[in-house]
């Protein structure tokens, strides 16, 4: 099965109902204690709310060790994905409870909103592994992009042979189809997933302009470079599709991964500094 | 010419070969085309891109038309070559060498760009990744951790100027100004704020209960168990709810078996019926009695306020003035109680004590009649001597005496006998004649210093209901007609056309027509208790959890501080075992307890007063009027303001003859509840209210 339902799903839910749970119980604890001088996360309830927060913090950074740890026992990457999605989203909530929704312009707040982001990019992970994967093997159709690159080079290397009998002009267009089609480059490049001055696009719009009329082999020579440089525009689409597929994937965790180690850094800040200023 | 054409090429064993030709031709003509001389692969080159010819013995290059060639790396139309220039065509390189071998020219050419891989070709023009430089996993995260822990943990620790960040949100308005002090009360690191943090300015914040009363809920509180900090400018730290208080005296009498105190929870549906404090006999201490209609004090003062409210008195010049409230009870400079009634200034206007028309007005002191006797024998005796006796009644030699004679032993005893009875007369006009001391004073053979007649004991309350606070001030928008109507009464001359005088009602009407609407009983003697019940309170306050209509929301701070000074200050924390020490000897140390340092220095008043000392005024929780004057430490300095006691003059003006006995109780929870009140923490001179003991 293809996306992120094998992780949602996972022993139908479990982890969905713990968050549910630990929220619930978190929203009681809060809502019953009403310490003097009002609610806030300098009482019992707001301590041991944000140690819980504190912990699960860490626990869900212990993903990234995790997942690259292939001899690793227990529960299957699959349920430490499923409990990570729903606990941290769980924090999204469990902290405001914390701090009985104080908020400020202050390193506190800073940890939380940082900690905002990376659950944002995070349910944007979720919501791109939803969508992407299905569209990504759709547009790959059996092909892998390794294969798909290794086709290009062969037709390049067919145009320059087509090309060698023919014309200036073909040449050119040739030339201009191989040296100047880029694959990928910057972010915005590949999350396009087009590039309106494809030196290939341009070469075969050039082609079929081409006025000069040729004779017998020319002719020959000349429909089978269309048709060559064809195909490769045809190819070169179907891998940029894919490489925005790729970076959809990867941008998401390029935010969630450094905004969670400065959660992590902002969080510590704040531990030690309402610790010190206790 | 004679042209040879080397041609390097390059064996698939890595081996270069060197390939000569020697060509006999007009011109050598360069391009990708099979028909050239020297025909070059490569779809960057043209059909025909260059041609290569002599003349007179030099060798020149010249371009095709529409094409270039690059020679020595310039692009040119056409250049003369000459030996070692190296021509660059397409991914071949072509040199010129030294003729040898009888040849014209010499050429070596090469394929110096052999591209040949495609793959490795397209692999370079193609970049699969989003992360790039400093836009990946890695640097990103290094760069986000970074910069949190310079900005927000480095700098604050080693520039306190940037310290803002850790501060988890703005402290109210009385600390605004040691924000941004940290250490002010963030003592020690990872130490909570103790209670000596806070009472280092908060020095004089009394306990709640008497030490000896033992509850882990007082045990075990500290400051910032009650009063959060850092909650917004606007928050009020005193403002805990009536739950703070409710959670333990709703259910007091079990909590604490044994105490006097009877359990209540909310002002508007569980309260106990206020107790007043009720003087009964001007010789004992005042009884706590719950508040009942037919009280009756006994303060040893006879008055009648029916006889005086209202009253047409002659004021300054032709104006005609009648009596209000307010020209005997002034409100106190803290806005809380009542001034006390002094003789001189409320009284002496109308009731003169004169007893003789040849003595001057004013002769007489008001206070303890052995005094008045010495002075009036004084008065007597002197006019003997100084030879001005006038009165017709007195012996001749008196009259006729010269100042400074030798004064006989008969005229010494006719003199003697001359005082007495001018004495005597003055007496029977004291004791006998309405209007002077009978008049409000019992009598009492003996109660004098001297043995001799004296006054009775008075006892005067202001602090009628000692277990919570009252402020005037915070009431000045009522007329006193409003609570205490038996008392306000206002019957001017309804023909006269006066002015509404200031303090009376917009709808104050004349004191018959009060009486008869109300039914009013106006009261006409001391003893009547004039002090509204809690019904009146109720006129106007709700319990405090109210929303909605009229009435106000009244938590229970808003009469009952918590913190009593007279009960002595405040434990520290548990860790500050000296405090604690100090607080838990005996509680009649408190009476011994002066808040205002002499250590205090200008400069802290001075901040003190840029304040304007306003927070202390909302301290517990009371709100005072936005007009209330603001008390500020250096004006207290100047001159200490006067307080409420529990008796109504002060030891200078009372001198001795009329035995003063202070409400000891009401005395210490005055001084207590009024200064802070007014003043909040540290500020105000108990001795002012000591003294008066």
């Amino acid at each position: 099965m293809i996306g992120p339902r094998t992780f949602l799903e996972y022993r139908s839910y479990l982890y969905l109902k713990v968050a549910i749970v630990v929220l619930f119980a978190s929203l009681v604890a809060y809502v019953l204690d009403e310490p003097a001088g009002g609610r806030s996360g300098s009482s019992w309830t707001g301590y041991a709310l944000g140690t819980v927060a504190a912990g699960t913090i860490f626990w869900l950074m212990w993903l990234g060790v995790r997942k690259r740890d292939y001899r690793a026992t227990g529960a299957p990457l699959k349920g430490w994905v499923s409990a990570h999605v729903y606990l941290g989203t769980a924090l999204l909530f469990l902290v405001p409870l914390h701090s009985a929704f104080e908020f400020g312009m202050n390193v506190h707040t800073l940890a939380y909103v940082l900690m905002c982001v990376v659950i944002a990019s995070g349910i944007l992970g979720v919501a791109f592994y939803a969508l992407v994967p299905t569209s990504m093997t759709r547009n790959r159709n059996n092909i892998t992009l390794d294969a798909m690159l290794e086709r290009i080079a062969e037709i390049d290397g067919e145009c320059r042979l087509a090309a060698a009998g023919l014309p200036d002009y073909y040449a050119r267009a040739v030339v201009t189809s191989i040296d100047q089609t880029r694959i990928g480059g910057s972010l915005r490049a590949q999350l396009s997933g087009v590039d309106a001055d494809c030196g290939t696009s341009r070469a075969l719009k050039s082609l079929r302009l081409s006025e000069i009329d040729l004779e017998g082999d020319g002719k020959a020579q000349e429909r089978k470079l269309i048709e060559l440089i064809a195909r490769k525009e045809l190819l070169l689409k179907q891998i940029r599709r894919d490489l925005r597929y790729k970076a959809l994937l990867d941008l998401w965790l390029i935010v969630h991964v450094p905004f969670a180690f400065a959660t992590c850094a902002a969080l510590l800040v704040h531990v030690f500094v309402v610790f010190w200023y206790h | 010419m004679r042209v040879r054409l080397t041609e390097i090429r390059l064996r698939p064993t890595g081996k270069k070969v060197r390939l000569d030709r020697d060509l006999e031709l007009e011109s050598l003509f360069i391009g990708r085309g099979p028909d050239n001389d020297l025909s070059l692969k490569g779809l960057t080159i043209s059909l025909h891109q260059a041609t290569i010819r002599m003349s007179e013995g030099r060798v020149y290059v010249e371009a095709a038309p529409g094409q270039e060639v690059n020679v020595n790396g310039l692009v040119t139309q056409g250049e003369r070559l000459g030996v070692g220039d190296r021509l660059r065509i397409g991914p071949w390189e072509i040199r010129v060498l030294p003729p040898e071998s009888g040849s014209d020219l010499t050429l070596e050419y090469e394929e110096i760009d052999r591209g040949g891989n495609e793959r490795a070709a397209l692999d370079a023009r193609t970049r699969i990744g989003i992360e790039s430089g400093l836009f990946a996993m890695r640097p990103l995260a290094w760069i986000g951790i970074a910069t949190i822990l310079v900005l927000f943990l480095l700098l604050p620790l080693v520039w306190s100027g940037s310290q803002s960040p850790w501060n988890t949100g703005d402290v109210s308005r009385g600390h605004a100004t040691i924000e941004n002090d940290c250490g002010s009360c963030h003592s020690g690191l990872f130490r909570p704020v103790r209670n000596q943090d806070c009472m280092g300015c908060h020095h004089d914040t009394g306990r709640h209960a008497p030490v000896e009363i033992e509850m882990a809920e007082l045990d075990e509180a500290s400051c910032a168990t009650c009063h959060l900090e850092h909650r917004g400018r606007e928050v009020n730290l005193a403002d805990l709810g009536s739950d703070f208080c409710s959670d333990c005296h709703r259910d007091l009498s079990t909590r604490l078996p044994g105490t006097e105190l009877v359990d209540a929870s909310d002002f508007g549906d569980d309260h106990p019926p206020l107790r007043f404090s009720l003087v009964t006999d001007p010789t004992t201490e005042p009884v706590s009695v719950d508040v009942d209609a037919g009280l009756v004090e006994n303060s040893g003062l006879a008055f009648s306020h029916l006889r005086h409210v209202g009253k047409a008195v002659s004021g300054r010049g032709d104006a005609k003035q009648y009596l209000q409230c307010g020209a005997c009870h002034q409100p106190d400079a803290g806005g809380l109680y009542m001034k006390p009634i002094v003789f001189e200034e409320h009284c002496e206007d109308c009731h003169r004590l004169d007893f003789d028309p040849s003595v001057p007005a004013g002769f007489t002191p008001h206070g303890d009649p052995a005094e008045l006797r010495t002075r009036i024998r004084g008065l007597y005796s002197s006019r003997v001597l100084e030879g001005k006796v006038r009165d017709a009644s007195a012996p001749r030699r008196l009259r006729l005496r010269r100042p400074g004679a030798e004064m006989s032993v008969e005229e010494a005893s006719l003199s003697r006998q001359w005082v007495e009875s001018k004495l005597a007369a003055a007496e029977r006009r004291f004791y006998d004649r309405p209007g002077t001391c009978a008049l409000c004073h019992g009598l009492e053979e003996g109660a004098a210093s001297d043995g001799g007649m004296g006054i009775a004991p008075v006892r005067l309350q202001t602090v009628w209901i000692p277990g919570s606070v009252f402020s005037h001030g915070a009431h000045d928008t009522f007329a006193c007609l409003k609570c205490h109507p038996a008392a306000a009464v206002f019957d001017p001359d309804p023909d006269a056309d006066l002015p509404r005088p200031s303090w009376s009602a917009e709808d104050a009407i004349p004191y018959a027509l009060v009486a008869r609407a109300a039914e009013t009983v106006v009261s006409e003697s001391s003893g009547d208790v004039l002090i509204p019940t809690m019904e009146t309170c109720r006129d106007c306050h709700a319990g405090a959890n109210a929303w909605g209509g009229d009435l106000v929301p009244s938590p229970c701070s808003m009469c009952h501080p918590f913190h009593v000074r007279a009960l002595g200050p405040m434990a520290g924390a548990a860790d500050d075992v000296d405090a604690a020490s100090d607080a838990s000897g005996d509680p009649s140390r408190s009476d011994d307890y002066v808040p205002l340092g002499d250590e205090i220095d200008e400069s802290e008043l001075e901040e003190a007063e840029d304040t304007g000392g306003s927070d202390a005024a909302g301290r517990i929780g009371h709100p005072l009027p936005p007009d209330h004057p603001r008390l500020s430490l250096r004006s207290l300095r100047k001159s200490p303001p006067q307080f409420p006691a529990g008796h109504v003059e002060s030891p200078t003006t009372h001198e001795g003859s009329v035995r003063v006995r202070p409400v000891d109780q009401s005395v210490a929870l005055a001084s207590d509840l009024g200064l802070a009140f007014a003043l909040g923490a540290g500020s105000a001179d108990a001795r002012g209210l000591g003294g008066a003991r």
